[in-house]
């Protein structure tokens, strides 16, 4: 006859491993998605604080040609140019602040904070 | 007549036959080389733009932009234009200065400095005007104020 600590132990078991791949995949669906606005050759935001795996869409609603990049040891990224009335999207997958700037203009600067 | 004044009157008539006659396809690279080649486009352009950021007429137009790649941008469009053989990338002269609100004083700056780059250059007087007459009919796309 089985224990029944045991049991316990593997209804727990089987249990979490139901429970945490949902958690997860909640998480995932949790990812927060913000709007950073690039207008007048400046950024809407001069920082900006989000969760690890939110999007930041980044909207030129400018008259000018922007792009993006991000420059770290963890973190790379270098947009290709983008046309007014466009958006380029950036995951931030790990945590850690970053500085998004423009080849363009180079006195556009956006901190983010990733927690 | 002052030498400015000299260089309105010149720019106006040119721009009046340029407007009259309206852009044409140049089938041959005598401008470009007459100009001296891309190498001395660049010494102009280099010319240039060391005046306009400092043209207090115009300067704040070109506050917070990568020079060296709107130098390259510029090199680029007047070697195609003066039948060089380069490839201008960037967008229409109407799209790339709207945002810009430049007036008419602005765009005689611009071609103002662009002439006295030209002069340190020693690009004759001639040659000059054949290359702003190329130029002068986007006047109506730049000037949008």
């Amino acid at each position: 006859m089985m224990p029944a600590y045991s049991f316990r132990v593997r209804l727990w078991s089987g249990a979490t491993s139901v429970v945490i791949p949902i958690l997860l995949a909640a998480g995932a669906l949790a990812a927060t998605s913000y709007h950073v606005s690039q207008r007048d050759r400046a950024f809407s935001l001069k920082a900006i604080t989000v969760a690890l795996g939110d999007v930041i869409h980044f909207d030129n609603n400018d008259d000018f040609i922007h792009q993006i990049y991000i420059e770290s040891p963890d973190f790379n990224f270098d947009s290709k140019e983008s046309y007014p009335g466009n958006s380029i999207d950036v995951t931030f997958a790990k945590r850690g602040t970053y500085f998004v700037r423009c080849h363009i203009h180079p006195k556009m600067s956006l901190e983010v904070t990733v927690e | 007549m002052s030498s400015k004044s000299l260089q309105r009157l010149s720019l106006a008539i040119l721009m009046m036959t340029a407007a009259a006659s309206g852009p044409k396809a140049r089938a041959d690279d005598t401008l470009y080389r007459d100009l001296g080649g891309r190498a001395t486009l660049e010494r102009i352009v280099d010319g240039a733009v060391a005046m306009w950021v400092t043209d207090a007429r115009i300067a704040q137009t070109f506050d917070n932009l990568n020079l060296d790649r709107f130098k390259r941008r510029l090199t680029d469009q007047l070697c195609e234009l003066a039948g060089g053989p380069c490839r201008y990338t960037g967008r229409n002269m109407y799209l790339t200065h709207k945002g810009l609100h430049l007036d008419i004083v602005e765009f005689n700056a611009l071609v103002e400095d662009l002439q006295d780059a030209m002069n340190q250059v020693r690009v004759p007087f001639r040659t000059q005007n054949r290359l702003l007459a190329i130029l002068a009919p986007m006047k109506r796309d730049i000037v949008t104020r």
